[in-house]
């Protein structure tokens, strides 16, 4: 058990610290999810791959740094310290997208697809969850019929954040027809822009506009797309999920040290219930807060924990779940208690890319007990794959 | 940076693991009264084997390991709800030790100088003299007082405090209430010499991550083995999801341990911080999951012939030493 950081480590934050300062966008990500969100998108990806931080535990080979998880993490550290702007449409290539083919895939889908998601070019979307499969993720029905050297691909997926924009997808398939659940999957990389793929954007409830629901009519994909072998996508699809119910998504867990910070700093500042000190001052709100900090140091704590293990283990596995649960949590019960300390201002909508989009961050909260997986679906995973509890499947 | 225990560590808590299963193994107590809190053959061959030395240092008898080693020790001991004042021991040892009062520092580590704990209730004075109101835990044969604070820790003849034994609901640990009204320490230091409050913390919340670990762990194993309806009990997502919660709170517990251990080992900036967040988390761990177990095991929960019980009156304990749940989450957000 250790937590000094090595003089290069300590040099590699000061280095981070004194890039982030100088180049963070000073503008906020524009409303809207539109074309004007996706150029920011993706300029400030381009920015942090032109200055040298895209991919930093990444393969060199594939244009990463090659550098360690502890500097990965000590970059998300720097980066939530420096209010840097939220990921946007480059999320599922750099958080799952990429990492999944730098596990799984073959040298020649590396070389062409990993330096373009660094580079923010291209955008990728999953395409995992269909109308009838959705916790039931097994019960895919997509189905892609081998011709040839391609794939033939009919059916529906849905819940897929910027499929709008998206130039790939990390898309599961049923490629044996006679198959059912597990087997018989494929997990092959799908060209966004193919013909007979139509894509429609469902709003959400946060006025959000990247969710998509797509509909796929005889596309045609080369087998070359294929990530692991024809029949073997659910091990892949695991290895997306593992991903991004674990360390895919360690900004996010450490962008909630600071969120943490930003409220008790409008509960010191906000006008509390009894109309004339601040909301600190309060009992009820003031251990409130206290409780969600400390919950909160301890979710970073499992954060590092979970690099640990990852790095002893060499793969994400089922305990990532027990971040994605605690994260969520914390997450919808920050969200509350903003609405609580903001008292009648909560009636007004703020987006939340702004500072002050509490409101804005409150509506989008609902999707963090339902991303990767519902809370419902974490803790069964727990309950099975992390402490052996029997499964019911009669 | 690298929140996982190494090989040496692991192989530290297994050994105490398996000489606590041996010697204390977890029983429901029916309504047999205690006598004594660990038997006394027992305490001396925990001391022989240096666990109340473990973190202080060979010239003053102990073996010369760290705060984490402590700390593993003391998951071990929470895990095995053990009897013994192993507790205010170290934190009079470390005292002692830092006060350059090598004899008592020797006596104590050896086992035959045994301490209680006292847990201040509202602001001590801890210096050469104490003066406090204090709840007191391990009075059994102790013969000494530790009582600490943000500023400074001290040990003081319990003989000389006004001590009267409560009707504890944790009956496996004799406990009291009282007064140290101007009593002179044998020993004292202050926070930046040795800071025993941040020990302390870090001490008592591994015994709660211990706690609140292997009460999942019989839990789990009851849901398991209990068959209603056809099956076993923990198919049913109502059970399983509970058993869930219960392992995010041990995980959590045990990360923040960890982490505490190492700041306050090193001496990181924020380390008493990252202390009182871990005694917070792994009192409230070890309640909600002892809590969570009394229910899963049904009416065998509620007696005192099964083990939850036994989890359920430790970690009420645990959770009123060292300091209190709402002092605790002051020092998180500062007014």
């Amino acid at each position: 058990v250790d937590l000094t950081f090595t003089a290069e480590e300590t040099a590699f934050r000061d280095e981070v610290r004194e890039w982030l300062a100088d180049h963070v966008p000073a503008e906020t990500r524009p409303d809207g999810d539109g074309p004007d969100s996706l150029a920011f998108d993706k300029a400030w990806q381009r920015a942090q791959y032109d200055g040298g931080w895209a991919g930093i535990s990444w393969p060199a080979e594939y244009g990463g740094r090659g550098l360690s998880t502890v500097q990965q993490l000590i970059w998300y550290e720097e980066y939530a310290r420096a209010n840097a702007p939220w990921i946007g449409a480059c999320f599922v290539g750099i958080n799952h997208g990429g990492p999944t083919l730098i596990a799984r895939a073959t040298d020649e889908q590396k070389a062409f697809h990993l330096p373009k998601i660094l580079r923010g070019d291209a955008i990728w979307c999953q395409g995992f969850s269909e109308p009838e499969a959705g916790s039931d993720l097994a019960n895919l029905r997509t189905r892609g019929v081998v011709d040839g050297d391609e794939l033939v691909v009919t059916g529906q997926k849905i819940w897929t954040s910027f499929a709008n924009m998206a130039d790939y997808q990390e898309l599961l398939l049923r490629t044996d027809p006679g198959s059912s659940r597990h087997k018989g999957l494929t997990w092959v990389i799908c060209d966004m822009h193919s013909p007979g793929i139509t894509v429609r954007p469902i709003t959400t409830l946060d006025r959000g506009a990247e969710f998509c629901e797509a509909f796929y009519d005889e596309v045609r994909i080369p087998i070359s797309n294929v990530v692991g072998d024809v029949g073997d996508g659910w091990s892949v699809a695991m290895s997306t999920l593992s991903l991004e119910r674990g360390t895919g998504f360690m900004a996010e867990i450490i962008d909630t040290t600071q969120t943490i910070e930003d409220l008790i700093g409008l509960a010191r500042e906000h006008v509390g219930p009894d109309g004339r000190r601040t909301v600190i001052a309060d009992d009820e709100f003031a251990r409130r807060l206290a409780t969600l900090k400390a919950e909160i140091t301890v979710l970073r704590s499992m954060a590092y924990r979970a690099i640990a293990r990852n790095e002893r283990t060499g793969q994400p596995g089922p305990e990532g779940s027990m971040l994605r649960l605690s994260y969520g949590n914390l997450v919808q019960r920050m969200a509350r208690l903003a609405m609580e300390i903001l008292g009648p201002d909560a009636l007004v909508f703020v987006d939340r890319f702004r500072r002050d989009g509490w409101t804005g961050r409150w509506l989008r909260s609902f999707a963090a007990g339902l991303g990767g997986g519902t809370f419902e679906i974490q803790r069964t995973i727990i309950g099975e794959r992390v402490l052996g509890l029997p499964r019911d499947r009669s | 940076v690298d929140l996982m225990p190494t090989a040496e560590q692991d192989e530290i808590a297994a050994t105490v693991r398996a000489f606590l299963a041996d010697r204390m193994p977890v029983a429901g107590l029916g309504r047999q009264p205690m006598t004594t809190e660990i038997d006394p053959g027992v305490w001396r061959e925990c001391a022989d084997l240096g666990w109340v030395g473990l973190g202080i240092n060979e010239a003053s008898g102990g073996v010369g390991y760290g705060l984490v080693e402590e700390m593993l020790l003391f998951r071990e001991l929470g895990r095995g709800v053990a009897g013994g004042p192993f507790l205010p021991g170290v934190l009079a040892a470390h005292v002692a030790a830092g006060a350059g009062a090598t004899d008592l520092a020797r006596s104590i580590v050896a086992g035959d100088v045994r301490v209680a704990l006292g847990t201040p209730i509202g602001p001590p004075l801890i210096g050469s003299t104490v003066t406090a109101e204090v709840s007191v835990a391990h009075l059994d044969g102790a013969e000494l007082l530790v009582v600490c604070d943000g500023g400074a820790a001290a040990v003081v003849p319990l003989d000389a405090c006004d001590v009267a034994p409560i009707d504890a609901v944790e009956g496996t640990v004799p406990t009291g209430r009282g007064a140290v009204r101007g009593v002179p320490a044998v020993a004292w230091v202050d926070a930046a010499t040795s800071p025993v409050l941040d020990r302390a913390l870090v001490l008592g919340a591994a015994m709660a991550t211990g706690l609140a670990a292997a009460v999942l762990a019989v839990t789990v194993t009851h849901a398991g083995n209990r068959v209603q309806f056809g099956k076993p009990i923990g198919v049913n997502q109502a059970i399983k999801h509970w058993c869930a919660d219960m392992a995010v709170h041990a995980e959590g517990a045990f990360a923040q341990v960890c982490y505490a251990a190492v700041a306050v080992r090193d001496a990181l900036p924020g380390a008493g911080l990252e202390a009182a967040i871990a005694k917070y988390f792994a009192d409230e761990a070890a309640r909600l999951n002892s809590e969570g177990a009394v229910q899963i095991h049904g009416a065998l929960g509620y007696t005192s012939e099964a083990v939850p019980y036994r989890y359920v009156h430790r970690a009420h304990l645990l959770a009123r030493c060292v300091a209190s749940r709402a002092s605790l989450l002051d020092l998180v957000v500062p007014r």
